[in-house]
């Protein structure tokens, strides 16, 4: 039954979205789904991003297209912390050739500590927060050289 | 209690600006918390602090409670507002807020969990004498139970989710026929929208009327009522205009209005600002139908004629756990009304993002705008489509009714669609005029939306 309702969802929506309809319902003893297209909320949405792009900083894909900086940002908010522990020493330090995956610094969230990664290998070229200051979702946090893999 | 001299706002838009204010007359500090989408938004600017918390989308920011404490315990906040929608009626939440000695301006977790299920408060009020709708007090377990149960008590009826809640997971169901289609079909959608597939019945009355009473309460028994609000004009349960008092019931039913309200709020123990909703039938019977745990929108049209600042008593009642106002001191005069300027197509009440091109506010004697939006807004189609709350007031309805056509034909928003056009069509409309409304009202202009 389950595995029927997922079927015909799938074709619904595909119906939908060939047709460019807004919504879409069918009915039978058993069951009545109702489908409505957020297709035109999707452009609003699209339309938005970019109007407030030109006041944004450039995202890491722009940076990396024009050439060797990427960006590395708070997924969220929290503490950041440079090290896992107060007495080790950093993750790591300006200058270091860091690898995809590697981890970076902390952030700590309700008492967990969320390790953020790197995902190019690059060289660190700035840091920006200062241990134990509180970051913002979006915040720059390094400022990483690409280097080829 | 401890005093609050910092304040989380956990919410965007006009309530988000509304609480901000009620801060600063009082002199506490405010943290505004916000998305990606938000930035550039008036509340974000003028708080003492504003962090950005997650992308755009609800979920990741505005719902998510993890990002919202963290802001509160970094920024070391006493309490947090959560203004209407998004966390403001959700017990977990709550509970968080308390095991981090954060007090959370609104009921208890405890509170909110009870009456976060309409079939249990329905129960209490059952139990105090409080008139309910016919219908059942305990979930329906099956067809049989619900075919016994809707002939006893007549067609047409509703099947109600009893953990749903603005308006939502409400099926109305005018025959055995239609019973035996929707009944599994409404307890499978209550499932997947509310988590629960607890459903309950209630008599469907015909061309009802929406009245409710503001409650403020001390968590110990203490209750006082602000007097009441008609909430008549509505689309899919979605309120539009609303005034204060009402039309519906004579003074004398009002009174009793009030006292029923007061007795379920008391024995409830209610705790902070409440709205306890009613539906009123032709001849001034009244039925109660939900608490709504939290400041409301519409909360301004009380403010307007009891003269009382409801944000302002919410932060007392969060600070000290006492009430500051006393009954004998509540009086309800004049009238009041909200419009809602919703960002909407007027012909197909679809929601439009876009940016404000031009505005002009229609102010002058008699009007309160309370508003975020500026020339230049941008509105992201991520939130509600509400832009502006145009409240008057005056000293009788009529009064109120003849500002409100000169505020209308006034307003100026460029750049989108708002549905002043069609608040216009109902100020100018005889039933509305002798208010000769009910939940029904809207219909004819939306059957007929061309003309």
């Amino acid at each position: 039954m389950e595995n029927e309702i997922i079927e015909i969802v799938k074709n619904l929506v595909s119906i939908i979205k060939s047709n460019n309809l807004k919504s879409i319902s069918i009915q039978s003893k058993e069951l009545s789904i109702q489908i409505e297209s957020s297709e035109i909320f999707n452009i609003e949405k699209k339309e938005f991003i970019e109007a407030h792009q030109k006041d944004k900083p450039p995202s890491n894909d722009e940076v990396k297209e024009n050439g060797n900086y990427i960006f590395v940002k708070a997924p969220l908010i929290g503490t950041f912390y440079r090290a896992p522990s107060p007495d080790s020493s950093p993750f790591v330090e300006i200058g270091d050739i860091v690898e995809p995956k590697q981890t970076l610094c902390i952030i700590e969230a309700m008492k967990v500590m969320n390790e953020i990664t790197v995902e190019k290998r690059g060289k660190i070229i700035d840091i920006y927060p200062e241990n134990g200051e509180m970051v913002e979702f979006g915040k720059n946090l390094f400022k990483v050289e690409l280097l080829a893999e | 209690m401890k005093k609050i001299k910092r304040i989380l706002i956990a919410n965007r838009g006009e309530i988000a600006l509304r609480i901000i204010r009620a801060c600063k007359d009082l002199s506490i500090e405010t943290v505004q918390v916000f998305s990606e989408a938000d930035a550039d938004t008036i509340p974000v600017k003028l708080a003492d602090r504003s962090i950005c918390i997650g992308p755009a989308p609800s979920n990741l920011s505005y719902l998510n409670p993890s990002a919202i404490i963290t802001a509160a315990l970094l920024l070391d906040v006493d309490a947090i507002h959560p203004g209407y929608g998004f966390l403001s009626e959700n017990s977990s939440f709550a509970s968080i807020c308390e095991d981090y000695g954060i007090k959370f301006i609104g009921p208890n977790s405890s509170m909110l969990k009870l009456i976060k299920n309409k079939a249990n408060v329905r129960k209490i009020a059952k139990e105090v004498g409080v008139p309910i709708l016919p219908g059942t007090l305990d979930p329906i377990e099956d067809e049989m139970e619900a075919r016994m149960i809707a002939s006893e008590i007549d067609y047409p009826i509703l099947l109600k989710a009893a953990m749903g809640g603005g308006g939502r997971g409400i099926r109305k169901v005018s025959n055995q026929e239609e019973l035996d289609e929707l009944f599994a079909l409404a307890k499978r959608e209550s499932f997947t929208a509310f988590g629960s597939d607890e459903i309950y019945i209630e008599k469907c009355l015909s061309n009802p009327r929406h009245v409710e009473v503001q409650i403020l309460g001390d968590g110990k028994g203490g209750v006082v009522h602000l007097g009441v609000r008609e909430c008549s004009i509505q689309r899919k349960h979605q309120k539009i205009i609303e005034e204060a008092p009402t039309l519906a019931l004579n003074s004398n039913q009002i009174e009793n209005l009030t006292r029923t309200a007061v007795k379920l709020a008391k024995a409830l123990n209610y705790e902070n600002a409440g709205t306890f909703e009613f539906l009123s039938d032709d001849v001034g019977n009244f039925y109660f139908m939900e608490v709504n745990a939290r400041i409301q929108v519409e909360h301004p049209i009380t403010e307007e004629t009891t003269g009382i600042d409801i944000v302002k008593e919410q932060i007392k009642i969060a600070e000290n756990g006492t009430l500051s106002i006393r009954q004998e001191d509540v009086k309800q005069k004049g009238w009041a009304f909200e419009f809602r300027i919703n960002a909407e197509d007027p012909g197909t009440f679809t929601p439009q993002a876009g940016k404000v091109d031009f505005l002009h506010f229609p102010l002058g004697p008699n009007i309160r705008i309370d508003s975020h939006i500026y020339c230049g807004y941008m509105i992201p189609p991520f939130y509600d489509s509400l832009l502006s709350k145009l409240i008057i007031h005056g000293p009788s309805r009529e009064n109120c009714i003849h500002t409100a056509k000169r505020a209308l034909e006034e307003f100026t928003i460029e750049g989108i669609k708002t549905n002043i056009p069609l608040l216009l069509k109902i100020v100018n409309d005889k039933d509305f005029l002798d208010a000769k409304i009910s939940t029904s009202y809207l219909e004819k202009f939306t059957n007929n939306g061309a003309n």
